[in-house]
């Protein structure tokens, strides 16, 4: 009897064994491709400690420590900078992260399937006008003659032309406008593809169960698709630092800065621009390491609310 | 999808009606800027520099047009964009689907390992100096492989992939081990084709990402022999941009300076090598939506 | 599985932190001051051809990178074979202009990082060419001057000490060098046919030039269109302009960290702490309430500044002169059918107070550096070709291209006369052919390393002209400054003559010892680009303010912004900065 068990275990132990080797070579190429095309680069993160200088080489002489990284609190402006951040993304993970979502879901829910193909097409066209082509169109739209102030002074919500872009408090809902504006047809890719991918026997039981068509998207298709939405919001929390970059540059004017000033236009100015490479290297350091660490927290959450991770 | 199998109640119908309210007012407010666009790079340069274009050209002219596309060097740059896209596209979904797939196989070891370390990877980056000389180190200077093979595989993707893989039924996979089949086997033949809809919509980021880079081919290839067409292009935009930054400061109209002014193109130039940069995008995109908008019917799996 | 991870990463760091031990170029070796005696170069003797040049018996040979022109290569070198062969074949000289579509700087510390830059390089900032020489990069240019480079040295006088660094050593040089011959600078304009339909007298003060604004719009307040008009806009400044334009008229000089007024002692103080700082705002804020500036100035581009103003929605423009140009009559003389010749912006000079206004500056050494890597082997050679570029014949090739009388842009008679021809005048009538013929045929521009863009040496005027020349082209080389003709210079095109030459007058101030570079690692380079955001920021709510009382509250609180944010710092760098420069240009080293 032992000896039988002995041998079952054994043809079993080598045939996961084999199975197992030919997954560890592929496993093994992709680690050495990850090595070589991510590890060995990761050195230019030791930059963030010194003075760093390109072509300089590095020597302890010019070691600075954390010096970089205090200096960008040093500026006092450093709060408006996160806050503008922190503002403008939680209005794109939130508004800006449903609304793909809930565009998709109409898409879907269209009889025609020739309109549905060209709605969805048309939608994502914004996404390949450049920033400088959006944010020239949106001047003139909301400029003290454009058509903006001219409907609302006939609509009498106002007596005088309201400026949209000099002043500052209008900045989140404008910028939230354009990038939903821009970003969400082409985001609706990937729910699209993934309300495609659910199983056609799920809708027939559905049906059974007596479901009408608000019942099949609330019961079916959302709880389906419910794995790529979250996949989708984790990585995204991992991004919650940058806020966007071109579009501040472009929308934003001199008397509207403390509201568009964001991490990485203030890195672009004060540290590439002027030859600070160090400080710019030891904010993106900075970014990286609170990325990373909300997506493995943004993962426990969703692990211990909804049992599904990730990592 | 308008199943027999629901109803159609007044509600319903309603809700349709809005719908398509709502997709013309959508269809509008997302075309008018691309129309626009359109518009401008159809007008005459000096013109169009006077504003005022809306819905139709003032002066019309397909100079703009003829300017770009009688480039020189066209043909290649167009020819390195394909290829790049063609051979990035392909060699990205399938090793990064690959790496998805492995770290879907519950009873592999290091699946979990596989998985995190990719992701981590994903939110830090040794820059852009340490990369260019690492890259100069390894030969990938001046080359057409800097496209594609530090961009072999993706962690995004992988992880979609994987999501989407684990949402299929573990039959499909189990019964062809059963049969004997290697899992690269099974990969190819069995997991691949039934992500079809996960693929094609990821094939189409990717082929776009290629499409429209240049800031690789500015860096690592900079002496022109692989351009792509967006690099081409670029040269006529950023022509303008940095002369803008530098008219902005100069006072004095010195030669040079006016030299320069005459090289700033005008808006309809920009416009027209937006559109020939972006229409051949939108012929193509269909081929592809069709595998996620239809949807494909997983039945095979019984028999 | 941990264990195989923790050791994966492990291994991992440290085969990364290995190789980055090996990172970073070992300097190259710095003093390669042997290559001006050791290597036996002699001169070049015999007779210099027509254009002045002794032609070497073996070519010539260098290359350089013109990291300040983000063309493209190929297409660039096609527009300049003809310019190329023309010096292969005449000056037995090889010259490879290198150039990348990238941003100089950018593509400089990639080079300086790896290691592959080329044996010269033009059109680099100050920054970049102090990092290259720090790093041991640059050959010092001393005994090259003094042996090969004597017209450069004569050119640039006591202001290549400026160049050279504490301790007197010359690594770098300027890539273009002189004295601006353009006499406006920041100035109040207005258009010129809609004042002589008015009647009104052309404006010689501030006040006269409100009264005119405010009339003209008056009499004009729309376009043909039926949009309204409004007294002047923002071009691509945002408005800063608008302070800069009155402050030059009183004297204030302008520098790279900001405005001055300077007292007899060269002591200066920024603007924002003076009087007339105070009163500028007021003036500015006064035309804003009286909704004569444009509501729009804030978001205006480049682009649409232009259209603005050709779309006649403006009577004046306060800010620099050519802005008018290109908005105004450089649009209606090309688009306009019957285009009268009075419908132009003029600029207008005036002397309000009996300070002398300090409208245009001028950095004699300007911005762009020149230096010669160790990668060089034969800067000698190199050396003796600059000294020849920055002759009048150097000059000459480097702005109008190949010398061909059939294009009848320029062409040299065998006694060595130069004689222009019609091309050379940019006339209303002939916009395009001067681009063309000179870029396409002649291939001017093609190659620049150093020389003076305004042929600043001593000479007769016209002496190696003929026909002499009366109508002077405003775009291209013209005489320097001290041989400015007021009776016959044409700046606008050669037409009203007695207009122009009575109304402007050249008030250029001499900026250059006044220019500062700060270093990355400095403070004041953060300082100084606070202040910069926070004027422009500050300044438009001064003068968008309300009323005069608002529009001071406003400006008070814009100078407290300032000096919270160490604009004292700024001020003393500044000043600490002009009285060394002065002290290097009288050639006092330690």
């Amino acid at each position: 009897m032992m000896s039988n068990i002995s041998f079952r275990r054994g043809t079993a132990f080598k045939k996961r064994f084999r199975k197992e080797r030919e997954l560890w070579v592929w496993t093994i190429l992709a680690m050495i491709w990850l090595v070589i095309f991510f590890l060995i680069p990761l050195y230019g993160i030791s930059y963030a400690f010194f003075n760093y200088v390109p072509g300089r080489k590095l020597s302890m002489e010019y070691f600075v420590g954390l010096e970089n990284f205090r200096a960008f609190f040093k500026n006092p402006n450093w709060i408006h900078i996160l806050r503008n951040t922190l503002i403008i993304s939680g209005l794109n993970l939130s508004i800006g992260f449903v609304a793909p979502i809930i565009l998709a879901f109409l898409f879907d829910e269209l009889a025609n399937i020739n309109f549905k193909r060209v709605t969805q097409t048309i939608s994502y066209l914004p996404y390949f006008v450049s920033w400088v082509v959006v944010a020239s169109i949106m001047t003139t739209f909301l400029s003290s003659e454009g058509i903006m102030n001219e409907m609302m002074m006939k609509l009498g919500f106002t007596e005088k032309p309201i400026g949209f872009l000099t002043e500052g408090k209008y900045f989140y809902g404008i910028i939230t406008f354009a990038n939903i504006w821009k970003g969400i047809g082409w985001q609706t890719i990937l729910y699209m593809s993934a309300i495609a991918g659910i199983d056609q026997e799920l809708y027939q039981a559905g049906a059974v169960d007596g479901l009408g068509r608000f019942g099949m998207v609330w019961r079916i298709k959302l709880p389906s698709i419910l794995p790529t939405i979250l996949l989708i919001f984790i990585l995204s929390t991992g991004s919650v630092l940058n806020a966007g970059f071109e579009q501040q540059l472009l929308l934003g004017q001199e008397s509207t800065r403390d509201y568009w000033e964001v991490i990485d236009t203030y890195v672009y100015r004060y540290g590439i621009q002027l030859g600070r490479y160090s400080f710019s290297i030891a904010v993106g350091l900075m970014k990286s390491v609170i990325g990373a660490v909300l997506v493995v927290l943004t993962n426990h959450i969703s692990r211990k609310l909804t049992d599904m991770s990730i990592l | 999808m308008r199943e027999s199998y629901i109803k159609d109640t007044t509600a319903s119908r309603i809700f349709d009606v809005f719908n398509i309210m709502l997709m013309l007012l959508l269809i509008f407010i997302m075309v008018y800027p691309f129309w626009n666009q359109l518009v401008v790079s159809l007008n005459e340069g000096a013109d169009g520099q006077k504003g005022g274009l809306y819905w139709w050209p003032r002066v019309f002219t397909l100079q703009n047009y003829i300017y770009i596309l009688s480039s020189k060097n066209l043909l290649r740059a167009v020819g390195v964009s394909v290829l790049r896209v063609v051979v990035g596209t392909v060699t990205c979904l399938f090793f990064s689907g690959l790496v998805a797939y492995i770290t879907t196989i519950k009873w592999f070891s290091a699946h979990r390992v596989l998985r995190v370390v990719f992701v981590l990877s994903m939110y830090f980056s040794g820059g852009l100096i340490p990369t260019y000389l690492w890259f100069m180190k390894l030969g990938l200077l001046e080359t057409f492989s800097v496209y594609w093979i530090p961009g072999l595989i993706n962690a995004y993707y992988m992880m979609l992939i994987a999501s989407y893989i684990s949402g299929l039924p573990d039959s499909l996979a189990e019964s062809a081990r059963l049969d004997g089949a290697n899992e690269t086997k099974i990969y190819i033949r069995i997991i691949l084709p039934m992500c079809l809809p996960v693929m094609a919509a990821l094939a189409i980021m990717c082929a776009v990402g290629h499409w429209n880079s240049w800031f690789d081919v500015m860096i690592y290839n900079p002496s022109g022999k692989w351009n792509t067409l967006q690099m081409l292009l670029r040269d006529i935009l950023i022509k303008s941009e940095k002369l803008q930054e530098l008219m902005k400061d100069a006072t004095s109209g010195s030669g040079q300076v006016k030299a320069m002014a005459q090289r700033i193109t005008t808006n309809s130039m920009r416009a027209a090598t937006t559109m020939v940069v972006t229409l051949p995008i939108v012929f193509v995109y269909p081929y592809f939506q069709k595998y996620f908008i239809k949807g494909i019917s997983v039945g095979a799996v019984k028999g | 599985m941990k264990k195989f991870l923790a050791l994966f990463l492990v291994l991992a760091l440290a085969l990364s932190m290995m190789t980055a031990c090996g990172k970073g170029n070992d300097s190259g070796n710095g003093d390669s001051n042997d290559t001006a005696n050791g290597k036996g170069y002699t001169k070049p003797e015999g007779e210099p051809n027509k254009y002045g040049w002794i032609v070497p018996k073996e070519t010539i040979k260098f290359s350089y990178y013109d990291s300040a022109d983000p063309a493209d290569q190929k297409e660039e070198d096609e527009r300049i074979q003809i310019m190329h062969d023309f010096y292969l074949n005449e000056f037995n000289v090889d010259i490879t202009r290198i150039l990348y579509n990238q941003d100089g700087t950018e593509r400089l510390n990639l080079m300086l990082a790896g290691g592959n830059y080329p044996e010269m390089i033009v059109g680099m900032t100050d920054v970049m060419a102090e990092q290259f020489i720090h790093q041991g990069r640059a050959l010092q240019l001393d005994d090259l001057l003094e042996n090969y480079g004597q017209n450069i040295i004569s050119g640039m006088g006591g202001y290549l000490n400026l160049l050279r660094n504490d301790k007197g050593e010359l690594y770098k040089l300027s890539d273009s060098w002189g004295n601006t011959t353009d006499n406006r600078g920041r100035d109040f304009s207005v258009r010129y046919d809609l004042l002589q339909k008015s009647g009104l007298k052309v404006y010689d003060s501030f006040e006269s030039f409100h009264n005119v604004v405010k009339t003209l719009v008056e009499q004009n307040p729309t376009n043909s269109s039926g949009e309204k008009t409004y007294g002047f806009t923002a071009f691509t400044n945002k408005g800063e302009e608008f302070y800069q334009a009155p402050l030059g008229y009183l004297g204030f000089l302008g520098t790279s960290t900001g405005y001055y007024k300077v007292d007899a002692d060269d002591k200066i103080t920024h603007w924002v702490d003076t009087e007339e700082g105070l009163e500028v705002a007021q003036y500015i804020n006064r035309f804003w309430r009286e909704g004569l500036i444009d509501p729009d100035f804030q978001t205006k581009d480049y682009d649409s500044s232009v259209a603005f103003m050709s779309n006649e929605r403006v009577v004046a423009n306060i800010g620099t002169w050519w802005h008018s140009y290109v908005g105004g009559h450089g649009v209606w003389s090309a688009t306009e059918e019957d285009w009268d010749m009075n419908k132009r912006f003029i600029n207008v000079t005036f002397e309000e107070t009996d300070v002398t206004p300090a409208l245009i500056g001028n950095n004699y050494i300007r911005s762009n550096r020149v230096i010669l890597t160790d990668k060089c082997k034969n800067p000698e050679e190199i050396m003796t070709f600059l000294n020849w570029e920055t002759t009048q014949w150097g000059q000459a090739f480097t702005a109008m291209g190949v010398p061909d009388g059939e294009n009848k842009l320029w062409t040299v008679k065998d006694d060595g006369t130069i004689v222009v021809g019609d091309y050379y005048f940019y006339t209303p009538t002939t916009t395009d052919f001067n681009k063309d013929i000179a870029e396409e045929k002649n291939a001017n521009w093609a190659y620049h390393i150093m020389a003076p863009a305004y042929m600043a040496l001593d000479r007769e005027p016209n002496e190696h002209y003929a026909p002499p020349i009366e109508q002077i082209n405003l775009w291209d080389f013209i005489p320097d400054e001290k041989t400015l003709d007021m009776d016959r210079v044409a700046p606008d095109f050669a037409f009203d003559l007695d207009v122009v030459a009575r109304y402007t007058k050249p008030y250029v101030y001499d900026a250059t010892l006044w220019t500062v570079n700060f270093a990355p690692e400095d403070a004041e380079t953060t300082i100084l680009q606070d202040i910069k955001d926070n004027i422009a920021s500050e300044w438009i709510k001064v003068i968008t303010a309300d009323s005069p009382e608002a529009c001071e509250k406003n400006f008070n609180a814009m100078k407290e912004k300032l000096h919270s944010l160490g604009l004292d710092t700024l001020v003393e760098a500044q000043q600490k900065a002009y009285n060394e420069n002065k002290e290097k240009f009288e050639g006092n080293f330690q």
